[in-house]
């Protein structure tokens, strides 16, 4: 056995190549300069979502359009402190004079429960519309199966997949080829994977009703992890990997259809029948669109949008900025999954404030539940796709960029 | 009247060219305070000088364009940290840089060294480079920067437990590549 310290080599050498480092000192107005590209891009982007939101229609049927007020005043109801789940139907809310609404943790009525299940990190719990869950630890993705459930990630074992009973008792753990699972629409199947050697990766299906899993083995160069992304119908798994190339569709009888010329997938539908890609890469962002996986068209592509992900219907998608600041996305948009339309867009409400937001899923349809940062006051927020938004948690404050929550059936991006 | 008018507008002006260039003058103490270190955790990160100053200079446009935003200075470092990180790792340098490894090109090796260099220093550093990009920032922000589990996992979004897993297998893998190449574990045991 060598005696030596991998983690001293490593820091020494980590030290030791950084200090030759010198090159050509940056200039505040080299820096200034690609800040203006930035903003510049940022504002033409701004404008395309303005110009958009403001003529399209919504497929609920809410009278946001209508209800567009010429001279951008807020409306004030929408930010009053008070209402309660049990009122009546708040009036549409109205867009600001950009045709934006507001992404803020702060002012908004308070809503109902979130109809999806989340981790609130601290407390180790799992908060489900049934009620709470003492978890053992905060895991990064549980969701129920096999009359108990299947987490992907803990403190303690952290590249696992754990099976637990009812009672919470792990009764079973393999190691795991990735860090996601995903659940099909309507909970019956879950898809995960396991590392059964450096390089080969077994994608799993399993009922979740405890049932004989399907699995393929997937060959990921380098030992990189694979993710199943989501399902096109129960024995359908997309899954994709940080491998780059590694990415496709497992079908049932063990086929495995590799998806070609895009760098990722981002999301698949069941109801649509479509996924979701990057399918190229620019300065400042990339470019996202929609695909037919059957013919492999791309349908449309956007490079004001990123991460797009199918409502449970499969006729929308929410969609991040193309670009990223500290917290998360700046931005969230929701967009017709058929044509890229956009329907409605939120920016932050306040403009000397840095907001991100950190994940955003489908609550149902019509509503989009969001974890937003806004300088360090983070909250759940549920947004509709009639730009109404309400809390849905109390507002905490983190001190060192750290999530108080996530949502436990959705990776992290 | 209009004179009195004229005359606040200006004074407005004024304030805000002042307030303009105080922010300005803050930014630049931050940028020049910061920029060697940031540098050399982007070349960590990257591999090669020209992409880390171009991260560089990427991550502090964008801390600029959010300089007013960030009040709480204390978390300065860890913002433009994240924004680094993040950047780095997003989807479209992925793909760039990937398009740039088919052409083969050696990495820059940078500047010059007096220090004895007998094979083990760059064989680490090849190691490191081999890592798959969040393991590497893995590395780097615990094993250069120094920072702990938790404040790893803050800066880039993930848990603790990822964090300590991505550790643990860039570490077992430096292990096996010694078992295969015990040169590298040469200049610790000589110390010893």
């Amino acid at each position: 056995m060598t005696h030596f310290d991998e983690k001293d080599l490593l820091t020494r050498e980590l030290r030791e190549r950084s200090s030759d480092v010198g090159g050509h000192p940056i200039g505040f107005d080299a820096v200034r300069s690609s800040a203006r590209r930035i903003r510049r891009r940022r504002t033409i982007v701004a404008g395309a979502v303005a110009v958009a939101v403001a003529g399209v229609a919504l497929p609920t049927g809410l009278a946001v359009t209508s209800a567009f007020d010429p001279d951008g005043r807020q409306t004030p109801d929408r930010i009053a402190t008070s209402p309660t789940p049990d009122t009546a139907p708040s009036p549409a809310p109205t867009p600001r004079a950009d045709g934006t609404f507001p992404l803020t943790v702060h002012g908004l009525p308070r809503g109902e429960e979130a109809g999806v299940r989340y981790v609130i990190r601290d407390a180790k719990e799992l908060e489900t519309p049934a009620g709470t869950v003492d978890l053992p630890e905060a895991y990064s993705m549980i969701t129920p199966y096999n009359d108990g459930w299947l987490a992907v990630g803990s403190s303690r074992n952290p590249e696992a997949v754990i099976m637990l009973d009812a009672s919470l008792e792990v009764t079973h753990t393999d190691p795991a080829g990735g860090f996601d699972l995903a659940v099909s629409d309507d909970g019956s199947h879950v898809a995960y994977t396991v590392r059964e050697s450096g390089d080969r990766v077994l994608l799993v299906n399993a009922p979740t009703d405890g049932a004989d899993v399907v699995t393929w083995p997937v060959d990921v160069p380098g030992g990189e992890s694979l993710d199943p992304v989501g399902f096109l119908d129960d024995d359908t798994v997309v899954y994709n990997s940080d491998a780059g190339d590694v990415m496709g569709i497992a079908r049932a009888g063990g086929s495995l259809t590799p998806i070609e010329g895009v760098l990722r997938v981002d999301d698949a539908s069941e109801a649509a029948g479509l996924i979701s890609v990057l399918v190229s890469y620019g300065v400042d962002g990339g470019c996202s669109g929609v695909q037919d996986p059957t013919s492999g068209a791309l349908l449309w592509k956007s490079c004001d949008h990123s991460n797009l992900r199918f409502s449970p219907d499969g006729r929308l998608v929410v969609a991040d900025a193309s670009y990223f600041d500290g917290p998360g996305s700046p931005t969230l948009s929701v967009l017709d999954a058929r044509t890229g339309e956009e329907v409605v867009t939120f920016t932050p409400e306040r403009r000397n404030t840095v907001v991100g937001v950190s994940q955003a899923v489908w609550e149902n349809d019509e509503t989009v539940l969001a974890h937003v940062d806004e300088g360090g006051d983070q909250a759940m927020v549920r947004l509709g796709t009639d730009g109404a938004t309400e809390a849905v948690t109390d507002v905490v404050t983190v001190r060192d960029m750290s999530l108080a929550l996530w949502f436990a059936e959705h990776p992290r991006r | 009247m209009q004179l009195v008018i004229e005359g606040a507008a200006t004074g407005m002006e004024r304030e805000q060219a002042a307030a303009r260039s105080t922010r300005d003058a803050e930014f630049e103490q931050y940028m020049a305070a910061r920029q060697p270190s940031l540098l050399r955790t982007a070349y960590l990160l990257t591999g090669d000088q020209h992409s880390a100053e171009d991260l560089v200079q990427t991550s502090l446009a964008k801390l600029y364009l959010a300089w007013d935003k960030v009040q709480r200075r204390e978390m300065l470092d860890g913002y433009v940290r994240r924004i680094m990180v993040n950047e780095n790792n997003s989807l479209w340098r992925r793909a760039w840089k990937r398009k740039e490894v088919t052409t083969d090109e050696v990495p820059d090796r940078v500047g010059t060294s007096d220090r004895p260099d007998h094979g083990e220093s760059s064989a680490l550093w090849e190691f490191v480079q081999t890592l798959p990009r969040k393991q590497r920032a893995v590395v780097v922000l615990r094993y250069y920067e120094d920072l702990s589990e938790s404040e790893v996992a803050e800066t880039l979004g993930i848990s603790v437990g990822t964090v300590k897993s991505q550790s643990s297998r860039a570490l077992a893998a430096l292990r096996e590549r010694v078992h295969t190449r015990p040169i590298l574990a040469r200049d610790g045991e000589e110390e010893r």
